[in-house]
């Protein structure tokens, strides 16, 4: 049987003042059914830029390499009519910042209604009773009132939650959250995360989580794909990565997340940042940054390649045998 | 709502008084008054002085303008000096017309530019998107009497066409008032349009940079629906400000292509007045355009809140 979503060598670069400039830099991941794989990095490594490259939601200056097969049908060659079939009804996508990816002029009900009616045809009416009842399944109270008020009378987590409503309204395969619980407060981000593994339960939804915040990655993911500088540096089973992580950049990633039971004076950080677009080193991406630093690392750009454990990894640290 | 209106409109009568006591001053500050002019300049310093004392401007201003102030609250706008006309009748009859080319105006101006804006968004720095805004720069630099008296000599030297001279009311013949105000409705509504046209963009282009049109987006929307069904309302908020603005200002008449077209239009009338020194028609006439700007702008503001739900009074 075929992935669900299977992405392989994507390259997404954007024309930019007559550059090109390349953000995603040979990407490959797969997505079975009923998988959620989690997609952790800083800002700026790409993470949100593969989100949207799978829903082909750019722009016209993106320019996009390699392939991207869900279900076995390659994306990346669709008419942008037969993309909007599956936007929204066999691919959805909930974003980070629900205060404003809402419009603010339109009722909950039409918003969510809005999917209903484009792709499963249904009635103004019907869309809107399904609309309550979709509000009802994500834990929205008084949802009868709910529909006819707007965005800004809804909390936060409220409009997270009409954002997983609206999302889920299609049944869809796969649904991909880029950071679909950074901007709430804590306690709501338990509920959001709740309610997604509920949802996930009851669809059999595959979802494709992206996110920097590595205790929402072990709460969710069976699997994890480190990115950093626009690459995959690391993938693993989840309790691998928490286990035995490989990468120094992953180790840094765990090293940097506050816990209750380590008695640590200070949080480790990470030095430097991540490379500029136009600036990327001419080896490991990471190696300006790395504590193990060798001398291939700043000649030659390692491979991802299976290390030990079953995860993969970009790093010499693993590969010397192999490669040379 | 109903105690906003009513707060609006009270708030209106300090605005009203200080425009009146405004118009007043500066009208009595130029040179020259209705009786020198009236007389000519050959007349003596004694027959201006008599006719002065007959038409009560030697009474201390303070005086004189309470007399006016006092008849404009029973709705007596006054004669004129020089015609001996009463003033509101002609002020109304001249609004009519002014009302017709305004109406005209705005509806081409806004039917050429809120497509066009809407295209030069959504195709921002595209050859379509360069034409039209050059088009429009071209619309908002030259000077409206040019574009109108560029048309005029086109059309009657080419065409052998000129617009008809007597105003017709749209409500007596609507293809002869079509005829007569084609050409100057034109002519404003190529300033109307430039103006909105450059709003449209702006406002588009911001509103099409938001997270829900991503999500628009997301939900498998055509361009067109995300288009006119999420970003339209989103971006009407300041295109409709400044199309308020716009037609306030041409309500009051649009002295000079009023001037070029010969249109006996409310601006036209005050224009007359200020030559003649005609006091009573010049503040008449600037109080009435002064209350029709204060009342579109109140429309407005109603306005919005039927756009955007969080604004509330």
């Amino acid at each position: 049987m075929a992935a669900m979503l299977h992405i392989d060598q994507l390259r997404t670069s954007f024309a930019q003042s007559g550059k090109s400039l390349t953000i995603i830099d040979g990407v490959s991941l797969t997505v079975q059914a009923g998988e959620t794989v989690g997609i952790v990095g800083e800002s700026g490594c790409g993470k949100s830029v593969t989100s949207l490259s799978i829903m082909r939601l750019l722009g016209k200056n993106a320019e996009m390499t390699g392939s991207i097969r869900f279900e076995g049908k390659e994306l990346l060659t669709l008419s942008e009519k037969e993309m909007q079939k599956i936007r929204g009804n066999e691919i959805a996508m909930i974003f980070q910042e629900p205060m404003t990816s809402l419009n603010p002029l339109q009722t909950i009900g039409k918003q969510i209604g809005e999917p209903l009616r484009r792709h499963l045809g249904l009635s103004k009416q019907a869309a809107k009773e399904r609309a309550v009842q979709l509000l009802r399944e994500v834990g929205i109270p008084r949802a009868e009132e709910i529909v006819g008020e707007y965005p800004h009378q809804l909390s936060g987590g409220m409009r997270q939650r009409v954002m997983i409503a609206m999302a889920m309204a299609c049944s869809p395969k796969l649904l991909i959250a880029d950071e679909p619980t950074t901007a709430l407060d804590v306690t709501i981000q338990a509920q959001i995360l709740e309610l997604m593994k509920k949802v996930r339960a009851e669809n059999h939804t595959s979802i494709v989580l992206i996110t920097h915040d590595l205790g929402v990655v072990a709460e969710m993911c069976h699997r994890v794909i480190v990115m950093y500088a626009g690459q995959i540096v690391e993938e693993a089973e989840v309790t691998k990565l928490f286990e035995e992580p490989k990468h120094p950049y992953t180790k840094g990633l765990l090293n940097s997340m506050p816990s209750v039971s380590v008695d640590a004076e200070r949080l480790e950080a990470i030095p430097g940042s991540v490379p500029l677009l136009h600036e990327m080193p001419a080896g490991c991406r990471f190696a300006p940054r790395c504590s193990h630093v060798m001398d291939i690392c700043r000649e030659q750009n390692p491979q991802l390649l299976p290390v030990e454990g079953g995860q993969k990894c970009r790093c010499w640290l693993y590969q010397e045998g192999d490669e040379r | 709502m109903g105690s906003y209106l009513i707060k609006r409109i009270i708030s209106l009568i300090p605005i009203l008084v200080g425009i009146s006591i405004l118009v007043f001053t500066i009208l009595h500050l130029v040179p020259g008054d209705p009786a020198s002019i009236m007389l000519g300049t050959e007349a003596t310093p004694e027959a201006v002085a008599v006719l002065r004392a007959e038409m009560g401007l030697d009474k201390p201003l303070i005086s004189q303008y309470l007399h006016w102030a006092g008849g404009l609250l029973q709705g007596d706008f006054g004669v004129s000096v020089h015609t001996g006309e009463e003033i509101l009748p002609q002020i109304l009859k001249r609004f009519l017309i002014t009302l017709q080319l305004t109406i005209m105006a705005v509806v081409i101006g806004w039917t050429l530019a809120i497509p066009f804006g809407i295209l030069s968004a959504i195709r921002s720095h595209s050859k379509t998107d360069k034409v039209i805004r050059i088009l429009t720069l071209l619309g908002i630099s030259v000077p409206n009497f040019a574009i109108g008296t560029l048309l005029l000599l086109g059309l009657s030297l080419y065409f052998n066409w000129f617009p008809p001279i007597d105003v017709v009311h749209f409500w007596d013949d609507p293809a002869e008032a079509f005829k007569v105000f084609i050409l100057p409705a034109v002519t404003m509504g190529i300033v109307v349009a430039a103006g909105v046209m450059r709003m449209t963009r702006s406002a588009f282009m911001e509103t099409m940079d938001k997270d829900f049109i991503r999500t628009a987006r997301a939900k498998g929307n055509s361009q067109w629906t995300v288009v006119m069904g999420h970003a339209l309302r989103n971006s009407s908020i300041p295109i409709v400000t400044i199309a308020g603005m716009q037609i306030g200002y041409l309500l009051g008449g649009s002295v000079i292509v009023e001037q070029l077209f010969s249109i006996p239009g409310l601006g036209q009338y005050v224009l007359d007045g200020i030559y003649q020194r005609d006091y009573p028609v010049v503040q008449g006439g600037v109080l009435f355009v002064a209350l029709v700007f204060v009342l579109v702008n109140l429309i407005i503001d109603l306005i919005y809140t039927w756009i955007d739900p969080r604004i509330k009074y």
